[in-house]
């Protein structure tokens, strides 16, 4: 018997309850062949998946180690600001004390001969003292950055952690995705052996076997016999060779001696 | 009204008035060597080993001064500003306030008493 008649044969065995107790471990067979095969591509999309995942995980746990790095950086570069600052302050305050000296010694040269320096002194002061209020300034936003930095270092640590964390979890659920590819593809093998079923066969009588169940469910939807006759009369050039070839193979198995 | 030279200083009492007279150099961070329980403690300046007077402790400046032909320092303050100033009583005005001149050696006098005082209080002869 051709393929296409063997799975016509299982087919129509099954569909037809009354003969169907000898086909009925075929049709299930199939039907477990065709759920293997489902689950089976199930598992690898879900591991290729996770490969996907654990590889996407992996580049924020580099993009964010970056992160931290950048971090400890911009600390140094804050140490580095704040000791420029610090030998900023040192210079304005000895000029601030060079102008205070210098009104000094204008003062006690006497008003006619020491105005001149007396202003000039007065002026470096305060501009000295202005440099010092900017600089003050400028040393308080620095703190508010290095505090802003310390609560982004640790936002981003955590965040470290967690994408750590999610890098194990995907590993792990890889290996298990990985075992359960395996465990399906031996599950395969033995149901084959157990069975003596052809996968390709098992598909096949499985779909042919949708297919029928759908006809069968469109055709019993139909509310009036008038319809059901107008589907048939559509369908009659499609349906007559299909009709001919079940007819052939359900006379097959009488004349098959094996069969009774 | 006259006008007299001088320095304003400021410490924990408040803003005082020092005569460009007595004012000699202002310092800052100096070490100096206190004695313990006292206010008094000394100081290198230009090479010589000078007296410091402790008037406050917030100030870095210390102000040196020419106190009846020697040199003290006066610590613990800091030096505002210098220069002429209209004289008022008992000080000068400044533009928002008459600030009190600061008798250096009124300071000084008290110090050498609470020195003797402690003495006595000790037993030393």
């Amino acid at each position: 018997m051709s393929k296409r008649r063997r799975v016509l044969a299982r087919v129509l065995e099954s569909v037809r309850p009354a003969r169907s107790s000898a086909a009925r471990p075929a049709l299930d067979e199939a039907v477990l062949l065709n759920c293997h095969e489902r689950a089976a591509r199930a598992a690898e999309v879900s591991m290729s998946t996770c490969q996907a995942a654990g590889a996407t995980a992996a580049q924020q746990r580099t993009s964010l180690d970056g992160a931290v790095d950048h971090a400890r950086l911009l600390l140094s570069r804050s140490r580095d600001i704040k000791s420029a600052a610090d030998r900023v302050r040192e210079s304005l305050d000895r000029a601030k004390l060079i102008a205070l000296n210098a009104g000094l010694e204008g003062a006690r040269l006497g008003e006619s001969v020491g105005r001149p320096l007396v202003s000039v002194a007065d002026e470096m002061r305060s501009v000295a003292a202005r440099g010092l209020d900017a600089l003050a300034e400028h040393l308080g936003v620095l703190d508010q950055v290095d505090r802003e930095r310390e609560r982004l270092r640790d936002y981003v640590e955590q965040a470290r952690q967690v994408a750590s964390q999610l890098a194990d979890e995907l590993l792990r659920a890889q290996s298990a995705q990985r075992e359960s590819v395996d465990a399906l593809a031996a599950f395969a093998e033995y149901l084959q052996k157990a069975t003596g079923t052809d996968p390709e066969t098992a598909r096949a009588v499985s779909e042919a076997r949708d297919h029928v169940r759908g006809l069968s469910g469109v055709l019993s939807q139909l509310p009036s016999e008038a319809q059901r006759e107008l589907l048939l009369r559509v369908l009659g050039p499609s349906l007559a060779p299909l009709r001919a070839l079940l007819g052939e193979i359900d006379r097959e198995p009488r004349d098959d001696p094996g069969s009774r | 009204m006259a006008r007299v030279a001088g320095m304003l200083v400021e410490y924990e009492a408040g803003s005082y008035f020092v005569p460009a007279e007595q004012a000699q150099r202002v310092v800052r961070r100096s070490v100096i060597s206190r004695v313990p329980g006292t206010r008094l403690g000394i100081t290198l300046f230009e090479g010589r080993v000078i007296p410091v007077l402790a008037l406050g402790s917030a100030g870095e400046d210390m102000l040196v001064c020419d106190v009846r032909g020697e040199l003290v320092a006066v610590a613990g303050l800091t030096a505002l500003e210098a220069g002429f100033f209209e004289a008022a009583p008992d000080g000068v005005q400044t533009r928002s306030d008459v600030v009190a001149q600061l008798d250096v050696g009124a300071e000084l006098d008290a110090l050498e008493r609470e020195l003797w005082d402690r003495r006595h209080a000790s037993g030393a002869p």
